[in-house]
């Protein structure tokens, strides 16, 4: 059988004979202390703290495990060996998430088990489903954690120990939702005009988006490797999101039904491109190798060059096309809005102005921070000023600085218009400054 | 045989390698010179496939560095100048570790670590853990790493940095053990003395160009590099150095100046009769010993030059 290196190596770090007979010797101590304490109601506590302590070394520690397991390799120094080794993004991937959290894994199913064996017969108690759910939601907290460091890693090659606390915390929330709503017993819901069991739905919905997340590590892992990723692989997880959430509208009306899938589709769609576009690193020499493809008319590069970011357009625009074509098939008020149309191409424009800003800054001479002024400038852009505004009852105004539907929507559109063309003359003359010829290089 | 054409490398607004294009014959020990900041490491980089560069080729044995970057990493070891070990394994499980990496067969692992851990001359410490070994013994270990899949090259940056002199030594015969095995080594290092004791060829990166591309060993061994100093200048020099039979490769800067010679003590001695005799005013004559170090300082300064015209 061939062994997979970065899981070989975790396992002789990790499980040496002392911790093997740690482990099980500290959690067998904490049962026989849980159950001396609560003599009246043994079993109950006994179930809970199975999935407490699984909590606790699992989703805390293991996360933060999988969260450290590429950036501590880039800190010490032997990222780059890894990188000119053979294993291939696939190995690298499942060694790296589950290598890093095999210590946190063996407690965590010692945990697991002694949850099935308390509650195994009983006929109130999905067993099998919610150890499902548990091991799933383990899987994709680590998976998360991991993807989220690596995405910064490739960002800005450091190791930042709040960073990982971070990731840490991304990886915990991600899977609280599903696990709430996994466990509650009241919380069926309806999906796509489905109806699902709230447990069902939430192993559903972990196991899908695990399948994403592991994707996306892969695709990282490719990157790192210095192979080429192609565009489909992104607009489809895109558009999986787009549809993933336009499921939770489920009005009684098709035509309302429709449009408002198209409307929570194009938000999310747009919500995604905004996390990509300051989530990944805006490289000049990338966009070097871009505008060089363009010109050689190397379709493929293109496309394998384009940032993901930038392939988000493609869910948008055809949400948005998809939100304009159904307003007139229902009867809400937003749909029968005459103003609907306009308003979604403002909010295109004002997207497209948004990004702009985005790569201006950080063509800017120090790209550090860059990212967070951009955070700033949209909180300015979309909640400060226009709230100054109306506040001053100049509420007309705020047009200049976001969509509004129930205002004139050609102003909208016109501002939107201007402030994007605005950026993009902006965002070329600082190009054409700093990056169209660069320097050369000066010997010490 | 590594062939590299126009490679371009950026960072952002700083071309930092700029239409790099050079030949590497197999079984060569090729080392890459140039101040700080020339590009030696970027360029190293490129060459295992770490860095993307912005355009030109690199083809290793006919195969596309850049296309088939895995496909060369089983053809390449390299070693960083900032190389990381894992401090927590021993020698011996980061070596087996590295031969599964490197995807060799089961069979083969035991065997690969006992032969790049004795080519490395560290057989008798794979019991010891990684952390507690000295700078040298990492080294290496690091180096163990890098040829433990026996690769055709071998791409070593700094590689001596840090050591004392004895374990320098040891690395040049390593290096030299190496090549007669078989192996193609380019080394970048700013130690020019330690370069000579093991190079056959010479790249010199200045600016993130290519400046010079020299043999280096194939003249040593019937040839030397005779280094004259003058009092004052001599204008017919250059005239006079063509007029004798057997001298060549000449150059000059200020008031010094180098040619090549056969090796026999009777041509030196009849080089330096006519110049004695044509009045040229020496005041030193000799063997150049430190032949990279006068050549290097000479192409990196000509190199400086706006307008000069490089070789």
């Amino acid at each position: 059988m061939k062994v997979n290196p970065e899981l070989q190596r975790n396992l002789w770090l990790e499980l040496t004979p002392l911790r093997l007979i740690g482990m099980p010797a500290v959690l067998v101590a904490t049962f026989i202390l849980i159950a001396l304490l609560a003599p009246d109601s043994r079993r109950e506590t006994l179930v809970i703290f199975s999935l407490v302590l699984y909590g606790a070394l699992v989703f805390l520690w293991g996360t933060r495990q999988a969260s450290e397991s590429v950036i501590i390799e880039v800190r010490d120094r032997t990222w780059d060996g890894q990188r000119m080794s053979s294993i291939g993004p696939w190995s690298m991937t499942w060694g790296k998430l589950f290598g890093s959290a095999v210590y946190p894994w063996y407690g965590g199913l010692l945990c697991l088990l002694s949850y099935a064996f308390l509650t195994g017969g009983d006929p109130q108690v999905r067993t099998t489903a919610v150890l499902a759910l548990f091991l799933s939601c383990g899987l994709l907290a680590h998976a998360t954690a991991l993807l989220s460091s690596m995405q910064a890693m490739i960002k800005e090659r450091r190791y930042n120990r709040s960073q990982t606390a971070a990731f840490l915390m991304l990886g915990v929330m991600f899977i609280w939702p599903f696990l709430g709503a996994g466990l509650s017993k009241t919380n069926d819901l309806e999906w796509m005009g489905m109806n699902f069991r709230g447990l069902d739905f939430s192993l559903m919905t972990v196991l899908l988006f695990l399948f994403w997340t592991v994707l996306g590590i892969y695709r990282l892992m490719r990157t790192e490797l210095q192979i080429k990723n192609g565009p489909l692989v992104w607009i489809a997880f895109a558009c999986f999101l787009a549809l993933y959430f336009a499921g939770f509208q489920n009005a009684a009306d098709s035509g309302h039904r429709v449009f408002d899938r198209f409307v929570t589709g194009y938000f999310v769609a747009v919500l995604t491109m905004y996390l990509m576009a300051v989530g990944e690193r805006k490289d000049p020499v990338a966009f070097r190798r871009l505008i060089a493809a363009y010109d050689r008319g190397d379709r493929m590069a293109l496309l394998q060059d384009l940032p993901c970011w930038s392939l988000t357009l493609v869910p948008v625009l055809v949400a948005a096309c998809g939100t304009i074509l159904t307003s007139g098939m229902g009867g809400s008020v937003l749909q029968q809005s005459p103003g609907l149309p306009l308003f979604i191409v403002a909010s295109v424009l004002f997207l497209a102005r948004d990004i702009g800003l985005l790569l201006f800054l950080n063509l800017a001479q120090s790209q550090k921070r860059s990212d967070m002024l951009f955070l700033l400038a949209l909180v300015l852009l979309y909640g400060v000023v226009p709230g100054i505004l109306s506040a001053a009852g100049l509420d007309r105004t705020t047009v200049l600085f976001w969509p509004r539907w129930d205002i004139s929507s050609w102003i909208s559109l016109g501002a939107a218009g201007g402030e994007a063309v605005i950026i993009a003359v902006l965002v070329r003359r600082r190009w054409q400054g700093r990056y169209a010829v660069p320097q050369r290089p000066l010997d010490v | 045989m590594l062939v590299v054409t126009s490679l371009d490398f950026e960072y952002p607004g700083i071309r930092a390698l700029n239409n790099v294009s050079f030949t590497v014959p197999f079984g060569s020990i090729t080392a890459i010179v140039g101040p700080n900041g020339a590009g030696k490491t970027t360029l190293l980089r490129c060459l295992a496939a770490l860095d993307e560069p912005l355009a030109g080729t690199i083809t290793l044995d006919s195969i596309d560095v850049r296309t088939h970057p895995r496909l060369c990493h089983r053809n390449i070891g390299y070693l960083s100048d900032s190389f990381g070990l894992y401090d927590d394994l021993t020698v011996g499980q980061c070596l087996r570790y590295t031969a599964m990496a490197q995807d060799l067969p089961h069979v083969r692992w035991s065997d690969a670590v006992l032969r790049a851990a004795n080519r490395a001359g560290i057989g008798d410490r794979l019991a010891d853990r990684a952390g507690t070994l000295s700078r040298g013994l990492r080294q290496r270990l690091a180096i163990a790493q890098a040829i433990i899949h026996e690769p055709k090259m071998l791409l070593l940056d700094e590689p001596a940095s840090g050591l004392d002199p004895e374990a320098r030594s040891a690395l040049a015969g390593l290096f030299l053990s190496l090549r007669d095995e078989g192996m193609t080594l380019l080394v970048s290092s700013h130690i020019l003395a330690e370069l000579e004791e093991y190079s056959t060829d010479m790249l010199i990166l200045s600016n993130g160009e290519l400046v010079g591309h020299r043999q280096v060993r194939s003249h040593r061994a019937t040839t030397s590099l005779i280094r004259i100093d003058l009092a004052g200048p001599a204008p017919e020099l250059a005239v006079v150095l063509a007029g004798i039979p057997g001298v060549t490769d000449v150059r000059f800067d200020g008031l010094q100046g180098w040619f090549r010679l056969s090796s026999d003590a009777e041509a030196r001695r009849v080089v330096l009769k006519q110049l004695v005799d044509h009045g040229i005013p020496l005041c030193a004559f000799g063997e150049e010993r430190a032949e990279m170090q006068s050549e290097y300082l000479s192409v990196v300064r000509q190199a400086r030059v706006p307008g000069e015209v490089r070789s």
